[in-house]
Parts: structure tokens; C-alpha cells; sequence
């Protein structure tokens, strides 16, 4: 945590980080990452901390899309997540909407055993109304849908072929358990398509909403839980492949960056997570990959999800769209679809997040798609439910490929 | 000779010392009319770290200056919280450090009436998260920071309400003798170029470092050493109150953060002229291997810029030795002297003060107006100690206050300076209160103080100085730049380099201004390139 | 991750090399530590602008007088002028039509009215300023040699320009910028529009206005605010903040609408024109399928005797290691950060740890005055003529290896305004090397 509010010292204020906010690029509530970030910074090190008067730092949605333009190097979204930690320390913690929708797994096993009823409650708009008044989530805000079954009941249930070479853990995150076992499913199967057993240690949420949203003890011992599960699998079988970029991204960078955690456990874990496209490009790049996709003629606008580009890897998934044959992909322009995981749910957050995502939309519109293509949930559902389209992981794309 | 005016006492020197005089003469009635060569605070008391001493430091080896420190440490808090930065200080003791010499701290402390309070390793890094792992213990002790400019503005400020005249760019050639007393103080007119004659019944010489000179026009010997010390300014804060070495005072052994920085310090070497303030690129390094012995990520850090004040430091004429030139001047007693030159010297009507500290200036200037008042019949008792600043009611400075004000206006498109959080409005008001050069903005707004070294904030403000008035705002950006650019290649290396090329590229570059034809002002008008590059 | 071509860095050389070698048909991937000069630059494309502190009129016939090591003469005078070129026509498909001729230099206005000397123009900065009634008008003597010869494109003859300000933008002054061109002999006079209500009123700045002035419902409320700012001028200077997600679209509406030539003068990073070519780099790059990992710096290589293999990436929690046939660094020197100025004065090249020529300390760094010349700006790898960084013995130290534009020894780009020059000069001559089939046309 002090080694990236460290890095404001690099801060040499060449702008290029307010050039590429989408937050600031939309509303003047938020100064940009320059103001919030290492400018900020030099006036909260200091011993009264207990009083942040930084209230405009609230708007910064935590895309990262600043600190991957600077070319210094000052972690500017991790700046300004560090600090509002101290923020929300500083008002007593969490609100009751941000503490409900920083546990997600919470809300999914809450409404498991009446999914269908949740979900129709959760799509009339009364019910959305009353919670918008009552917690602060916006009436129109994207929403998963809840699951009746979880994904582990599936992969209890599921047979793995015998034909494996190699072995990965799986870190399926809440969304896949909670909300799309479906997507999970596809994950696996282009997995075991490609000769990899797929393994499911016990796991738990990554914690990302709770940091994100500034509740850094909460998000600690998620953390603390979620590595020593994961530890085995980090030795054996050494690779862990998330099919969220976020939680991916959370668990490479953000358990050391924003937690601090640097012990030994922690470092292992971290290395041993893969984005699952990346993954599965790591295969191509070893002529492991089976390629045998079926021809698949459409249209797909593929939105790499800000948080993928925090991973350093670039864009797998359009280098593995590229191999199915007859699928013409179109990249989006946008940096980040808005919806900046639960930012985009409150009330107040709400309208930023849907100008944000505009120009994506628009493009969307230009392009017509058959469908978008975006490796990240909460993408996903913000993306669909603003253009009505159907929105895949690039996964789900691959498995339909090799179904054919 | 043109006179300039007649009063009861003249003061030279427009460091603390001097305006601590003019304040504590103002308070007690008698007219008085301060001169100062530069600009106030330009000599050594624009040149030093901005500690608010406890005492703590002397508490071994000088007690009787660890008393004078805690003493006014808490008369200042009292009349100028404003100045003032609440911060507490650390003593850390590092492995390697003499444990006996801990024990001796805390005795001396407690002899001089310093509270100090025991910290373990843990307790010092909780308060302190940067502090080397292998801190042992540490003792806190009320140790501040000060802003000396807000304090000379502020005890200048009421010394003026009160009827005093401060006189800046007017620098002491020389006085009129009469026997055995001074008639006259003759100053150059800086901006108007000419000599000018300020009659006057008695004469202070609070010029510090200077004194020495002072008396020579004077016909008195005031043997002043200069006892140099070189400061480095890191880019940011690194801790939240000051951060000692719990040993032997010796170079780099303090971390004192003022404002958004932290200074580093220091050295102490004798030199020949107090006007010697160059920095040797040694000196940046080893104040930054030193000071990282207790904060380690000081090595990795960026410095802003390295400067260096010179301690006045008295000699007195039957003692022999002190330190030898180029040697070690922390020997050298800090406490001070006020000299009576009748008694002293034969000359009847001349005071001098000289030695101390920036945190006594107060006390000081009530030992030698206690003297002179009792010299010129004047029954007044000495108020500066209860009577509080213009200022004081806002309180102790807080680090977050800028960003505070900024958010709370909800000013963020009116920064001109955004390292500093300099608005507009602050911008227009200090053009409307009369001041036309870049520079008074820096010293008035610290406008361009921050890392980017005034790569935005120089022109912006340019912009606004010339929707002000005509003139050549073009050159005089360009002497701003220079300005700000002196002295700083021995500290330019790493992320301040890609700094340093950054504003080469927008003013070379993108603004093609080389500069070329503008005279050097200071060294045309034969001043010393001594232009204060400041403490904070 | 596998790649034909690695290019690291995206700034001025490190966009054209990506894209002229793409369009040779190399697969190129580029990673990159973040953005670089394209966004702080002055948006115009420098050959060479001075020559030992004096001004250049004709920049190609001068690349003759410079020294045998310079990246002009390494790369060779065609590559320079096909750069131009190849640029001029790149940029104008892209909607970023740029005026000027290689064989002289041309005036550009900057927002402190001094007028800098460049080549290429993009055209909303490129309507010459007709001169003033001949008496300079008073305001700060400005060194400045100017050529007194028409400089083509528009007829220049005589009259008045006004310097017009959008109010509450914080970074350009008229005052400022009149004052200055009045000393350059122009007939300058400063002026303020309003700006529409609009939803940044309360916290703006280059990038949030020009945002704003990409919608045309925008400029249309503008447009005559500004024009009556205008007030019957010849010539209106703004500041560079006419659009910036695409073309000069927003600059010739405007410009329309208000009726009078529209000028964009240079301002204070970011770079809005900079932004737009950026931007325009981007589509061409994904147009041509190069592959894009943006935000984490290269830091290694892996070798094979003298051949790099592979090029190792900052990742989130690991390195990425891309394997590659030919490795191109466009790290842009120390002010891109492709080689560190240490505190003993010692220079590193961070990526390849190639040769680079250290000082003795670090006061050598920089000079006396920071508006003279600092040798650091000219520090860099030295390279052969097939820009292959060379060791002490004068061999390459890499069979695969290139280096391009600001990384570069041998030259100051800020100093002699020669930054896109030797960008595309470099970019151009490493496309010829890495693909010995002919660049096509367009």
C-alpha cells in the first residue's frame, strides 16, 4: 500500500492520464486522475489523516485506464483507491448498499433458493424502484440474474475425460457460481477440449468489491481466506486460470498493490494465475491449441474490459476469435464500458457510468453486431443491457466453435 | 545625500531576529524603521529546515540552549499556531547507535523540562510506517514544524499596524559617526539606485550571518563564523512529524517534512563568506544515504532541490579556537549573545544580536530590547510573549488544508499552480494587492514550489500577470525559468531528469524561448547569486 | 505470446515504425510503458528547425551540414523525405490533411506568440498570419529571425489578427500571445469568447473542450460568440482545442461558421492535435492487426548468441516474455524513459542494456542556463547506418536489433527541432531494412 502511494513521486505532470478518464471526460465532478491521484497525494501524507477532505475522489471509478497511460509509472487508480479507503475509514465504513454489494456471493446464496421469484422481483420496476429509494442502487442498473444451481454443484457432478496432459485449478469467481454456472461450463469444456483437466479447490469471493469500494479490512480477509485456498494449487498443478478479469486481475496484483500482502503464500498464488485467454493463447504459442473451430459467420464486437488491460498481457481473446473461421471481429474504442464493476450500480454513480459507456454503445449501434464479446461479468451485463444484445466471454464464443 | 527619514531606532537585518526586534520595540511604543539588503527572509532564515525545536537536540551537550528551546517552542505555539505544523517529533535509535548515549538523551531532556515518552520498534513504525525495520526504540518529543515566512509575514505585519516601516532592497553601505555614537544608517536605495541616509537615535544590528560586516561599517569587530549547512528537499512528505538520529548530532541526521516536502539536513562546515551557499553534488548524497539510514526509501526518492543557509555563529574575541576553518562548527555554542557595543566597543548607541535559532528568534529579541529599552528609558515590559499574531486564529497548519479548501469550493478548474493548489482567485488578488513579478507569486503563493518545478503553473501565471499589465511578461517567464533553474544540477537525476527535459521540451521546445539577449539582472545589478530557493 | 516484430514504445517513432511495417507485411506487436511525445509535442511534424542555435530555412538541404553520426545522415536524406511523405499522405486519409513542404521550414504560432520554426503543418494550425502595418506594436521584443519571405499556402499581405481565448480556459493567454506576436511585426489584438452553457463549466481543461467542441450542436452555440470576439479580424489565433476524437472536421466547421480563418496555436501539454494523430495511429494499428499491450514497460530481453528472442514485459503478477524475430526499441532517450539518468551519472538503456555513453556526474547532465542545451537531451545509443545499436568496437551489438527515433545519440530533438523528423526518418529506414519487399503507396 505504501510502495504505490510511493509512486506519485514519479508524477512529472504530463496530463496523459487525464487525456484517457472516461470519468472526467463526462462529468466535472471529477477533477481527473492528475488532481485525485499523485497531485492529491503530497496533501494527505501528513499525520491528520483522520479527516479526508476528498470528496470529489469518490467519482473516480477505479478503471485504471490512468495508470496505464502514464508513462512514469505513478499507479495513479491505485493512488486513489489507497486513498479512499482512508475516506471511508474516515466516515466509519461501508454504507449499507456498498456493504451488500461488495459480497455478491452473499446476495446469490441469499436468493438461490427463490431465484426465479428474485429474478422476476429484480425486473419490475416498482421492486427496483423501492430499492433504489430504500439502498441507492439505481432502478436501471444492469443486474445478473440469479441462479437456481450453483456452478460447483455442475462440476461435482461433471465427469473429466481422461486425455489430459496437463492440469489447471479453476478460480470461477462469485458470477460464475452465483449468477452464469453456464459460463463456467463453457470454460471448462474448451478446457478439456484442449486436453487440460480442470481442477476446483475450494475458493470463496476474491474480495474486489470490498476493496474497490474501500473496505479494506473486509477485503483483507477475503483475501487472506481466498489465498490460503488456493495455496495447493498454486504448487500443484501450478497454473490457475480466471475466467474474470477482474478477479484475475485482483488476485495478480491487487492482494500485493493495495493490501499489501507480500508474503510467500500470497507471491504464489499471484504468479499462478492466468486469464483464461491467456491461457489458452500460451497453448496456441506452444501448438497445443486445438483449432479445430467450426465456421461461425457473424459479427462480433469485442470490448477488451479496462481491468484485462491491467493484466500486461494485451488482448488474447482477439487473437483467439481470429482463429474461428467466417467470425469477423470489430475492437472497440472505448476504454471502459462505464459500469467500472459496482460503480455503475448507484444511484449516483449511474448516469456517469451510462455516458461513459455511450461511445461504446454508439459503436455498437454503427457496427450491428450479431453479438459483443467482453472477458468481464459486470461488463457483460452493463453492455447488454444497455444495447439489447447478447454479450459472450470469448470463451463462450470458442465453445460454441468447437460444438459444431 | 537625500535623506530618507528620521526615527528612534534603525534595525538591521530583515531575517527573524530582526522583525522578532521591530515587533517587540512596536509593541512597547518606540518608532523604529527595519532595513534589509533583499527581501525578508532571504538570509538564513529562508535557508533551513523548519524545525520547531523541542530542545532535544542540545539536551546532551547544551542545556542551557535545550532550555531556551522548549521554552519558546511553546511561546510560539501560543502566538503563532499558524506557523506552526503540530507534528511531534521522533529520536530513533538505529543498530550501531550508542545506547548510553539514549540514556543520556533522556536525562538531559529531563534536566532541560523536555517531555519525552518511550517508543518500542512497533509503536515508532505505526506512528512512522516508513522507519527502517531495524529501528530499535524511538522518543517522541514535541518537536514542530515552522514556516518561518508566515512568521515573518505575520510579526511584520503587526509591527506595521502597529507604526513600524520595513524597508526591503535597501542593504546598509555604511553609517554616520559622530564620536562615539552613529547618527545616521546609510542605505542604497535598490530600485532607485542612489544612496539614501536614515537618522536615527540607535542602531540594532540583527543582521545574523552578517553581523560581522555590520560592525565593520560600525568600526567595531564582530567575529561571526559561517557555519554552512546543506539541506535537500525531497519531493514528498516520507513522514509525519520529524525524524531524528538518537545520537551525536552529526551531518544527515534529521528528516524534517514542511508542508507537502521533507527536508533533509544537515552539514556543518565552516566557510569563509555566509554569501557561500553553493551545493556540491557529494553533499545531495550524502545527506540522502545518511537520512535513508532511518527512512530507507529516501534512497529511491526524488529530490526537488538541495540549498544551503549559513548558521551565524558568534565568536567571541577572547575565546580562541571554535572551530578551525572548514571544520566541524557544531562545537560552536547555539545559543546567543547580545552585544552592548558601549560597554564592548566605546560606541554608545549600537546593539548586536547574534547566534541562536530560528525557534528563540522571540527570546532573543527580548533579551536585546529588554537591553535597549533600558538604555533609552523606556518602562514598556516586553508583550511579544502573550500577545498572539495576526493570523493565529486559523490554527495550526494542516497538511490537507490546501486540498481541503479546494474541494470545499469546489475550485479544481481554477488552479494555476496544481502542484501547490494555487487558484485563479489566489492568483488575481495577490496581482491586485500590487505584487508584478513570478517570483513574489513564488514567494507569496508558493506558486511553482511543487515537483514539475513550474512547468504549467510558470506561463499560466505569466498569462495572468500580463492580462494585468504590459511589459515584457515573455522575459520576464524566462528569468522566472533561470530563476528556479539555479543550483538545481546537483540534484538531477532519475524522474526529476524526465522532469528537467519535460520543461526543456514545452519551453525550448514547443515555446522556442532560448532566452537569448535577456540580461541577468541580479548579476548585472552585482548581487550575489543568492536568491533564497527557500525551505519548503 | 509470439510476435514477427516487437516495437516497444508508442510515441512519435514508435507509432510510424509500427504501422510502416505492418503495411510492409511484418506482424508487429507493440508494448509500451504508457503515451509518450505524441502527447507533448507542439502537433506539428519537426525536420529540423535550428542548427547551432540558428534558425533553418531549408531543413532538407541542411541535413548535409550535420555530423556524420546524426540519425539523418545514418538514416539517409530519401528516408527523411519519404518519412515526410509517407506521413503527409497518412495523415490526410486519416482526416488530418497537413500543409507544408520539406524543402523550407514554415512558422507555427504558439500560444506564447512566439512563432517556432517547423515543416508540416496539420491545417487548422496552418493559415499564415498576415504581417501588420510595419511598425512593431509594441509589447516584449522577441528574438526571432524570420524569413520575410511568403512561406506559400494562403496570400499573406496585410492585416489584423485577434487572439481570441475560450473564457475560463485556463492555459492560453491573448494578452500573453498578442504581446508576443505583436513583437514578430503582427497586428495582434487580444480577445475573449464566452462558452455555452455546458456541463463542464465548473472544472475544464484542453482535453474536456475540445471534447466538447467535437459536437456540432456545440460549436454551432460557439460560433458566434467567437465571431463577434473576432470582430472584423483577418485572422483569428485560438488555442489547440478545436476537436479531438477525429479529424479537422470541428476546425473547418468552425471556421465556416464564424467566417474568418481559424489559426490553432501550440499550447502546454497535453497535446489536442497530438491527441488526434494518436488517435489516428490507434485506428490504422487495428485496422493493420497489430497487436496493442499498453501500460507495462519492457525491462529484458532473452538472447541467443547475438540475436534477441524474446522481449520480457512488466505483467500484473509476472513477466510476459513475447518472442520475436526482429525487436525495434522506440523508447525515446531519457525523456521517454528508455534510458535512465542515474545518480552517479551513469546512463543505462533499460530495455536491452545496450551501450549507452555515461558522464562523469551528474552536473554534466545539464546546463548553466535551462533555456540553453543540456547534454542529456542528447544522450543515446549509438547506431550504425542500419540503426543497429553499436558496442565500443563499432559492431552491432544485436544482429536483430533496431533503435529508432529519440533514442537515438547523436542529436537533441528539442533543441533542434527535429523530434517527427527523425521519427519518421527512422521508422522509414527500418521499414526498408525489415522489409525488402517495397512499402506500398498508401
Amino acid at each position: 500500500m505504501l510502495h504505490v502511494e510511493q509512486t506519485a513521486d514519479r508524477c512529472i505532470k504530463c496530463n496523459v492520464c487525464n487525456t484517457v478518464c472516461p470519468v472526467s471526460a463526462v462529468t466535472d465532478l471529477f477533477p481527473g486522475p492528475k488532481y485525485e491521484g499523485p497531485q492529491g497525494q503530497r496533501f494527505r501524507a501528513g499525520i491528520d489523516t483522520g479527516d479526508s477532505p476528498d470528496h470529489s475522489l469518490d467519482y473516480c471509478s477505479g478503471c485504471g485506464l490512468c495508470t496505464q497511460a502514464c508513462p512514469e509509472g505513478v499507479m495513479v487508480a491505485e493512488i486513489n483507491q489507497v486513498a479512499r479507503e482512508r475516506l471511508v475509514t474516515a466516515r466509519g465504513g461501508l454504507g449499507l448498499r456498498d456493504k451488500l454489494i461488495s459480497r455478491p456471493s452473499l446476495m446469490g446464496r441469499l436468493a438461490r433458493p427463490v431465484a426465479p421469484l428474485a429474478n422476476l422481483l429484480m425486473a419490475a420496476r416498482p421492486v427496483r424502484l423501492a430499492v433504489e429509494k430504500a439502498i441507492g442502487v439505481h432502478r436501471a442498473a444492469a443486474m445478473p440474474r440469479f441462479s437456481g444451481t450453483t456452478f460447483r454443484s455442475w462440476a461435482r457432478h461433471h465427469r473429466a475425460p481422461s486425455d489430459a496432459t496437463r492440469t489447471v485449478a479453476y478460480f470461477h469467481g462469485c458470477a460464475v457460481q452465483e449468477f452464469e454456472p453456464e459460463m463456467g461450463a463453457a470454460v471448462v469444456r474448451v478446457l478439456e477440449r484442449n486436453r487440460v483437466r480442470v481442477t476446483f479447490p475450494r475458493q470463496a469471493c476474491c474480495g474486489l468489491p470490498l476493496v474497490s469500494n474501500g473496505d479494506f479490512e473486509a477485503g483483507r480477509a477475503a483475501a487472506v481466506r481466498l489465498v490460503g485456498r488456493l495455496r495447493a494449487a498454486a504448487d500443484d498443478p501450478g497454473v490457475i486460470v480466471a475466467n474474470s478479469t477482474s478477479c484475475g486481475m485482483t488476485l495478480k496484483a491487487k492482494y500485493r498493490e493495495l493490501l499489501g500482502m507480500d508474503d510467500a503464500a500470497t507471491r504464489a498464488v499471484s504468479r499462478a494465475v492466468y486469464d483464461i485467454c491467456e491461457y489458452l493463447l500460451e497453448l496456441a504459442d506452444e501448438d497445443a491449441l486445438d483449432r479445430s473451430f467450426a465456421p461461425l459467420p457473424a459479427k462480433a464486437l469485442y470490448h477488451p474490459p479496462c481491468q484485462l488491460m491491467a493484466h500486461g498481457v494485451g488482448t488474447p481473446a482477439l487473437d483467439l476469435l481470429a482463429m474461428v473461421p467466417g467470425l469477423e471481429v470489430e475492437r472497440s474504442r472505448a476504454g471502459c464500458c462505464g459500469t467500472a464493476g459496482t460503480y455503475g450500480t448507484k444511484v449516483e454513480k449511474y448516469q456517469i457510468a451510462m455516458d461513459v459507456g455511450a461511445g461504446l454503445f454508439e459503436q455498437v449501434t454503427e457496427a450491428r453486431p450479431d453479438f459483443v464479446v467482453c472477458d468481464s461479468e459486470t461488463c457483460r451485463w452493463h453492455i447488454a443491457k444497455a444495447t439489447g444484445l447478447p454479450v459472450y466471454h470469448p470463451v463462450q464464443v470458442l465453445d460454441r466453435a468447437y460444438q459444431v | 545625500m537625500t535623506p530618507l527619514l528620521e526615527t528612534d531606532v534603525v534595525v538591521a537585518g530583515g531575517g527573524v531576529t530582526g522583525v522578532a526586534v521591530l515587533r517587540d520595540l512596536a509593541l512597547r511604543g518606540v518608532n523604529a524603521v527595519l532595513v534589509e539588503r533583499f527581501d525578508l527572509g532571504t538570509g538564513t532564515s529562508g535557508r533551513w529546515h523548519g524545525l520547531l525545536h523541542s530542545g532535544a537536540r542540545y539536551a546532551v551537550r547544551d542545556q542551557e540552549s535545550a532550555r531556551e528551546c522548549i521554552e519558546e517552542n511553546t511561546v510560539l505555539r501560543r502566538i503563532a499556531p499558524h506557523t506552526v505544523e503540530d507534528i511531534g517529533g521522533l529520536f530513533v535509535l538505529l543498530p550501531g547507535d550508542d545506547e548510553a548515549y539514549a540514556g543520556k538523551f533522556v536525562e538531559g531532556c529531563q534536566a532541560s523540562g523536555i517531555p519525552t515518552e518511550e517508543l518500542s520498534a512497533a509503536e515508532a513504525r505505526r506512528r512512522e510506517p516508513l522507519l527502517a525495520p531495524d529501528v530499535k526504540l524511538a522518543f517522541a518529543v514535541p518537536d514542530g514544524g515552522i514556516d518561518s515566512w508566515a512568521l515573518l509575514r505575520s510579526m511584520a505585519a503587526d509591527a506595521e499596524a502597529r507604526g513600524s516601516r520595513v524597508l526591503v532592497r535597501h542593504p546598509v553601505v555604511g553609517v554616520e559617526r559622530d564620536g562615539d555614537r552613529i547618527t545616521a544608517v546609510r542605505v542604497h536605495d535598490q530600485v532607485a539606485g542612489e544612496d539614501r541616509l536614515i537618522g536615527c537615535q540607535w542602531v540594532v544590528n540583527a543582521t545574523g550571518a552578517w553581523a560581522g560586516e555590520i560592525g565593520r561599517m560600525a568600526g567595531v569587530p564582530i567575529r561571526m563564523i559561517a557555519g554552512k549547512g546543506v539541506m535537500v528537499v525531497m519531493a514528498s512528505r516520507y513522514v509525519r512529524g520529524v525524524v531524528n538520529a538518537c545520537r551525536k548530532p552529526a551531518d544527515g541526521d534529521i528528516i524534517v517534512p514542511q508542508h507537502e516536502v521533507a527536508i533533509l539536513g544537515t552539514t556543518s562546515v565552516q566557510v569563509d563568506s555566509p554569501d557561500d551557499i553553493a551545493v556540491a553534488p557529494a553533499d545531495v548524497d550524502r545527506m540522502i544515504d545518511m537520512c535513508a539510514q532511518m527512512v530507507p526509501s529516501l534512497a529511491s526518492g526524488r529530490v526537488l532541490r538541495a540549498f544551503a543557509g549559513s548558521r551565524p555563529l558568534y565568536q567571541p574575541e577572547s575565546e580562541d579556537g571554535g572551530a578551525s576553518d572548514g571544520g566541524d562548527t557544531r562545537e560552536v555554542s547555539r545559543t546567543f549573545t547580545v552585544l552592548d557595543h558601549a560597554s564592548r566597543d566605546g560606541l554608545g548607541n549600537m546593539l548586536s544580536i547574534v547566534g541562536g535559532k530560528l525557534t528563540t528568534c522571540r527570546q532573543m529579541a527580548e533579551a536585546l530590547v529588554d537591553r535597549l529599552a533600558e538604555r533609552m528609558g523606556v518602562t514598556e515590559p516586553c508583550r511579544t510573549a502573550t500577545e498572539v499574531l495576526p493570523g493565529a486564529d486559523h490554527g495550526p497548519h494542516r497538511l490537507a488544508a490546501p486540498l481541503a479548501g479546494v474541494e470545499r469550493d469546489g475550485a479544481y478548474g481554477e488552479l494555476i499552480c496544481e502542484c501547490e493548489l494555487v487558484t485563479r482567485g489566489q492568483v488575481r488578488a495577490a496581482i491586485a494587492d500590487g505584487l508584478t513579478e513570478l517570483e513574489d507569486l513564488r514567494r507569496k503563493l508558493r506558486l511553482g514550489y511543487g515537483p514539475c518545478q513550474a512547468a504549467f503553473c510558470a506561463w499560466r501565471a505569466a498569462g495572468m500577470l500580463s492580462e494585468g499589465s504590459g511589459g515584457d511578461h515573455l522575459g520576464g517567464l524566462e528569468r522566472f525559468l533561470e530563476e528556479r533553474w539555479r543550483g538545481q544540477r546537483a540534484t538531477i537525476w532519475g524522474d526529476q531528469a524526465r522532469q528537467a527535459l519535460l520543461n526543456h521540451a514545452i519551453y525550448r521546445g514547443i515555446f522556442d524561448l532560448r532566452g537569448a539577449g535577456r540580461p541577468d539582472e541580479a548579476a548585472a545589478a552585482g548581487l550575489p547569486r543568492a536568491e533564497p530557493v527557500g525551505g519548503g | 505470446m509470439r510476435a514477427d516484430v516487437v516495437v516497444v514504445g508508442a510515441g512519435p517513432a514508435g507509432l510510424a515504425t509500427a504501422v510502416r511495417l505492418a503495411e510492409a507485411g511484418r506482424q508487429v506487436r507493440v508494448i509500451a510503458r504508457g503515451n509518450g511525445f505524441t502527447h507533448w509535442g507542439a502537433g506539428a511534424v519537426d525536420a529540423l528547425g535550428r542548427l547551432g542555435g540558428e534558425r533553418v530555412e531549408r531543413p532538407l538541404e541542411a541535413v548535409g551540414r550535420l555530423p556524420e553520426d546524426h540519425p539523418y545522415r545514418l538514416a539517409g536524406e530519401a528516408a527523411l523525405r519519404d518519412g515526410l511523405d509517407w506521413f503527409a499522405r497518412f495523415a490526410a486519409t486519416a482526416g488530418l490533411a497537413h500543409a507544408g513542404d520539406p524543402e523550407r521550414n514554415r512558422d507555427q504560432v504558439t500560444a506564447l506568440g512566439v512563432l517556432r520554426p517547423t515543416c508540416l503543418l496539420p491545417e487548422p494550425a496552418a493559415q499564415v498570419l498576415p504581417e501588420g502595418s510595419g511598425e512593431p506594436q509594441g509589447g516584449a521584443p522577441v528574438d526571432r529571425e524570420g524569413s520575410g519571405e511568403p512561406q506559400g499556402g494562403a496570400p499573406v499581405g496585410r492585416g489584423r489578427v485577434a487572439v481570441v481565448n475560450f473564457e475560463g480556459f485556463r492555459d492560453f493567454s491573448p494578452a500573453l500571445c498578442a504581446a508576443g506576436l505583436r513583437g514578430a511585426g503582427v497586428d495582434a489584438v487580444p480577445a475573449s469568447a464566452p462558452l455555452p452553457p455546458w456541463d463542464h463549466a465548473r472544472y475544464f481543461s484542453a482535453v474536456e473542450l475540445a471534447r466538447a467542441i467535437d459536437d456540432d450542436d456545440f460549436r454551432r452555440r460557439l460560433a458566434p460568440g467567437l465571431a463577434r470576439a473576432a470582430a472584423g479580424a483577418d485572422v483569428v489565433v485560438v488555442p489547440a482545442v478545436l476537436g479531438v476524437r477525429g479529424g479537422h472536421e470541428p476546425w473547418a466547421d468552425l471556421q465556416r461558421l464564424v467566417g474568418t480563418p481559424l489559426v490553432e496555436a501550440a499550447t502546454a501539454p497535453p497535446s489536442i492535435p497530438g491527441l488526434r494523430l494518436f488517435a489516428a495511429y490507434r485506428r490504422r494499428l487495428d485496422a493493420l492487426g497489430v497487436g496493442w499491450q499498453f501500460g507495462f514497460p519492457a525491462v529484458g530481453v532473452e538472447r541467443d548468441g547475438d540475436r534477441v528472442t524474446a522481449v520480457r514485459s512488466e505483467g500484473a503478477s509476472r513477466e510476459v516474455v513475447t518472442h520475436c524475430q526482429e525487436l525495434v526499441l522506440a523508447t525515446g532517450g531519457v525523456a521517454g524513459h528508455g534510458i535512465e539518468a542515474n545518480r552517479d551519472g551513469t546512463l543505462a538503456e533499460v530495455v536491452a542494456g545496450l551501450p549507452v555513453e555515461g558522464f562523469p556526474d551528474r552536473t554534466a547532465f545539464l546546463g548553466e542556463r535551462f533555456l540553453g542545451e543540456h547534454p542529456l537531451g542528447a544522450a543515446g545509443v549509438r547506431v550504425d547506418a542500419e540503426l543497429r545499436p553499436m558496442n565500443a568496437s563499432g559492431s552491432p551489438v544485436h544482429a536483430n536489433v533496431r533503435c529508432v527515433g529519440g533514442l537515438l545519440a547523436g542529436h537533441d530533438p528539442t533543441v533542434e527541432g527535429s523530434r517527427e523528423g527523425v521519427a519518421l526518418a527512422t521508422a522509414t529506414r527500418t521499414a526498408e531494412l525489415l522489409a525488402p519487399t517495397p512499402t506500398p503507396a498508401t
